[in-house]
């Protein structure tokens, strides 16, 4: 992204937002007026027969008590159902379907509760372990019991979900299916392909349905604001269970460090690969590990942060706040390793693979920058790198290659007899691929290929030969999942997630040596 | 044997589809209006006419096949409308308070420079095109990405990012002459 898109960006920082309390206030208010204008207090009740069907003799009525509930914006005052179950029985494979304007509550016999979008369809079965729950179309949020033998399956004709106890979500429809976890973790099977899903994560089998974040999928439910609070809760438990920074017992230091700001001559640096505005790379240059020493020129305090904390190199959606000038000058930073430290690569260290030199870095940051920083949860768009179609990204013939010489691999390289832009990597594991591309294509990108080892990589953007700036920037982004599917049989695919972002409180030009 | 069971509602809906529309919808029709006019009050009215006049009129045929597009474009062309209304009614106001004298200290908000950037920002977007702001505000208040926002509105990607990138420019301008620097 050019300087001046960025600049963009901070403007639309001050783009007024509604918070969540306020909105739904207000559509309960709105919700209210609207009843109150059709002018007729007194509505007749509306049988609506729910089933179609009985495919399984064993009546399992003793075993679900079905209450339908209207939306949470007219609810929200009491428990007191809006439907009842007033007549029959519910079959095995019996139809459930939730229509009218409310949603549809059940309650199986383990505890576990259906809470049905309006209108959606349903039946249950018995599973081999368990039970199951084929969601035929509509919206269902699973808030799965413990299960003490077995588990609770949910199908849609193109996924089975299995859980043990959990809550998510689970929508279907002609445009496909789609999983999105709110607690606990689910294990989705697609094909031959089977996903654990985290809280905040989500997998969708079309594009189009992993447009919308989970906080508007789950906005019909009358526990939304609920199951908002016990996203953001599982999503952050789950981040904290990360080794976390170090503590002042155990922090790991340099023996000495020089930190300078970088001479004149080396300010500037190389710009970005679009020939956009010159500025110190977020990499740095020259960057040198080795067993006893650090060493790297001209590096921005974003450059440090993104090597301490294992983040790429994309300020504007991974690091939060902080002063211009850390990622506008550049420093030079020599430090000794102590002896008896581990010994890691330049290669590791970029790939985030070493965590005892990121851990001195961090205490470098907190001692001589004074860097105080938060950590967060922000939903935000993603992509997920999948693959489309297997074996067209080759694996490398080496997969133990030596440590490069510095500078690094080239990213912009022109190939003899290759026209247009061409990125490329070789020998490279998939996190450096994706965070090429993230930075390609503005947000977070998550791999999810499951592919592991290290591979060739060669990208070729041939109707971009002659641009620049700008203009090739647009032009990559636009291009970026069609040749990715079409050269290395990988596509991006839009979706939401919770993504750690690093907030920096507080950070100082750094003190003399 | 195909046993009934019946559901028997004790309040009455809107009417299926548009109680529907207003479950789905209704979020992201109020949240876009608040980002264009800066002003709670103004979105809940959005909000409110747009279904009104979908209960009292019936639901209009271009909504069948993209509800969600549909409601977001009217959210924000009504929204652009609540706003410029209410600057030709502060522009009255303030030609009527010129012819007399001013008996109490204007209430600003310029002693807080967010807010102050918040109103030049919305007082900026009132001279956007409609369609520039649509996308303007699915990007950066529903975080939709240029591919996602191309379909939502049916153009190209090319188009989303083209548009986005001039607009930006544009603001970039408009705060520029009115004395802020983004």
């Amino acid at each position: 992204m050019s300087r001046s898109e960025r600049n963009g960006d901070d403007v639309m920082r001050s783009l007024p937002s509604a918070s969540e309390p306020q909105i739904d206030a207000a559509l309960a208010r709105v919700h209210a007026r609207l009843q109150s204008d059709r002018g007729d207090g007194a509505v007749p009740p509306i049988e609506s027969p729910i089933s179609v069907a009985s495919n399984w003799p064993l009546a399992v009525a003793a075993a679900m008590v079905i209450a339908a509930v209207g939306t949470a914006i007219v609810l929200r005052t009491a428990d007191t159902p809006l439907f009842r179950v007033v007549e029959g029985d519910v079959y095995q494979g019996d139809t459930i379907r939730s229509n009218g304007g409310g949603g549809a509550v059940l309650t199986l016999a383990d505890s576990s509760r259906i809470e049905m979008r309006s209108p959606s369809e349903l039946s249950l079965e018995r599973a081999a372990d368990g039970v199951r729950i084929r969601l035929h179309s509509g919206g269902i949020i699973v808030n799965a019991a413990k299960q003490r033998a077995g588990h609770l399956y949910v199908r849609t004709k193109e996924m089975t979900v299995s859980v043990v106890g959990t809550v998510f979500l689970v929508n279907a429809d002609d445009g496909g299916s789609r999983v999105a976890v709110i607690e606990g973790t689910v294990r989705v099977q697609q094909g031959a392909t089977d996903t654990n899903l985290l809280p905040g994560d989500q997998v969708a089998t079309r594009l189009a349905k992993a447009a919308a974040p989970i906080t508007e999928e789950i906005a019909w439910s009358r526990n939304a604001a609920q199951h908002r609070a016990l996203l953001r809760q599982s999503a952050a438990t789950a981040f904290l269970g990360q080794p976390a920074a170090a503590s002042a017992d155990t922090r790991l230091t340099f023996q000495e460090i020089s930190v300078r700001p970088a001479a004149p001559s080396s300010r500037g640096g190389r710009g970005t690969p679009f020939g956009g505005p010159a500025g110190p790379s977020c990499a740095g240059t020259d960057l040198q590990v080795d067993p006893s020493r650090f060493a790297v020129r001209n590096i921005p305090l974003y450059g440090l942060i993104t090597l301490a904390y294992g983040k790429t190199c994309q300020p504007q959606v991974q690091h939060v706040g902080g002063p211009a000038w850390m990622r506008t000058d550049g420093y030079d930073i020599e430090a000794a390793i102590p002896p008896g430290s581990p010994g890691y690569t330049t290669r590791q260290l970029r790939d985030g693979m070493a965590p005892g030199l990121a851990l001195m870095l961090q205490t470098m940051l907190a001692d001589r920058f004074k860097l105080v920083l938060g950590r967060d949860m922000r939903e935000m768009s993603v992509y997920h790198l999948v693959v489309v179609s297997p074996g067209r990204l080759k694996p490398s013939e080496d997969q133990n290659p030596p440590e490069r010489a510095p500078g690094g691999p080239s990213v912009f390289t022109p190939r003899v007899g290759v026209v247009g832009p061409v990125l490329s990597l070789s020998s490279a594991p998939l996190s450096r691929l994706t965070g090429l591309l993230q930075s390609l294509a503005d947000r977070p990108v998550i791999d999810r290929t499951g592919l592991t080892g290290l591979f060739d990589v060669m990208l070729n953007f041939p109707d971009l030969n002659g641009m620049s700036g700008v203009e090739l920037e647009i032009g990559m982004r636009d291009q970026l999942s069609s040749r990715l599917e079409e050269q290395l049989g990988l596509t991006l695919e839009p979706a939401r997630a919770l993504v750690e972002v690093l907030v920096i409180e507080r950070a100082e030009r750094p003190t003399e040596n | 044997m195909s046993p009934v069971v019946a559901f028997k509602p004790a309040i009455a809906p809107l009417g299926e589809e548009l109680e529907a529309l207003f479950r789905e919808h209704s979020r992201l029709v109020y949240r876009t209006a608040f980002s264009v006019t800066g002003s709670a009050q103004d979105a809940e009215d959005v909000l409110q006419t747009l279904f009104l006049q979908l209960l009292r009129h019936g639901l209009p045929s271009g909504l069948e096949k993209n509800p969600r597009g549909y409601l977001y474009r009217a959210a924000v062309n009504s929204a652009l409308n609540s706003l410029k209304a209410r600057r030709r009614r502060t522009a009255a106001t303030d030609a009527a308070a010129r012819e007399q004298p001013v008996l109490a200290p204007a209430q600003s908000d310029s002693s807080d420079p967010g807010a102050e950037r918040q109103r030049q920002l919305v007082e900026a977007m009132a001279t956007l095109k409609p369609r520039a702001v649509e996308m303007l505000i699915l990007r950066y208040e529903h975080d939709y990405s240029d591919a996602a926002i191309a379909r939502l509105l049916g153009t190209s990607r090319s188009v989303v990012a083209v548009t986005l990138f001039r607009t930006r420019a544009r603001l970039k301008k408009l705060l520029q002459s009115s004395g802020e620097t983004p």
